[in-house]
């Protein structure tokens, strides 16, 4: 749509064409293991992040300030599942071929991707992350201790 | 000695601004940024080994082209058109995208 379906440069560089079918074969390289691996991973909690390290110590700014949004809008941590791709080279290239995004972090909640660390900001800022995290009933129960009237 | 600011002239950059013209030919009709930020993550882990000193950008872009796009969709699209840049094991590391339409920059700035 907005690009080109066949660029000319790319066709006459035979290095680029190299590493176009490069890339082709990585995109082969998803097994089914694999992408069911990501699947239950997923599924493990109602909200998913792929990060780099772990929450409490992330190795990277990006992963870092996706986790600092998520505690500030008060995940359960009951409701929340971390994985950590460097300590896996299979998750780490498989999660942006199943993910089609190339970089890490990445939230999915309710199994839906919903983006990166930019689009987390973006819908914190907005609250649009406040509503998401609230339908899927995924933070910190409000205290209820007082109310036990059931 | 003065520290030089990171330019946005190397050859990635170069790359990024002939991609982007290509895949949104409006942008340059609205307020854009490209920011070289790669001296903040030199030799960190995801770097190490990684000489270059393109690896961290950062887009800020207005375009027609994102209207009624949900903003995952938008990044994509700019993916998309540096996928090549992104996969090289020497390519752009990271890239931190704020893209807007439009009626969303005019209604942000007043």
């Amino acid at each position: 749509m907005f690009l080109p379906k066949f660029n000319p440069i790319r066709s006459f560089s035979p290095i680029l064409r190299a590493k176009t079918l490069l890339r082709y074969q990585n995109r082969m390289y998803l097994s089914t293991e694999i992408r069911r691996a990501i699947e239950d991973a997923i599924e493990s909690a109602p909200v998913v992040l792929f990060m780099k390290g772990t929450p409490e110590f992330p190795k990277c700014g990006f992963s870092r300030a996706t986790i600092g949004l998520l505690g500030n809008q008060g995940v359960d941590p009951a409701k929340f599942a971390a994985y950590n791709v460097l300590e896996d080279p299979e998750l780490r290239e498989g999660i942006k071929e199943f993910s089609e995004w190339p970089t890490i972090p990445q939230l999915y909640v309710n199994k839906e991707f919903i983006g990166g660390c930019d689009v987390i900001t973006s819908m914190a800022r907005s609250g649009e992350l406040a509503d998401l995290l609230e339908e899927a009933q995924a933070l910190v129960p409000e205290e209820e201790e007082e109310t036990k009237d059931r | 000695m003065f520290k030089r600011a990171m330019s946005t002239d190397g050859p990635v950059a170069r790359t990024i601004l002939k991609r982007l013209e290509c895949g949104f030919p409006d942008y340059k009709n609205f307020a854009f940024g490209l920011y070289n930020d790669s001296h903040k993550h030199k030799g960190h882990a995801g770097v190490q080994g990684n000489a270059s000193a393109e690896t961290h950008f950062r887009i800020e872009m207005v375009s027609k082209k994102f209207e009624g796009l949900k903003l995952p969709q938008r990044h994509r699209m700019v993916y998309s058109l540096l996928q090549d840049e992104m996969a090289q094991a020497n390519g752009i590391h990271a890239l931190q995208l704020s893209l807007k339409t439009p009626q969303e920059y005019e209604s942000k700035a007043k």
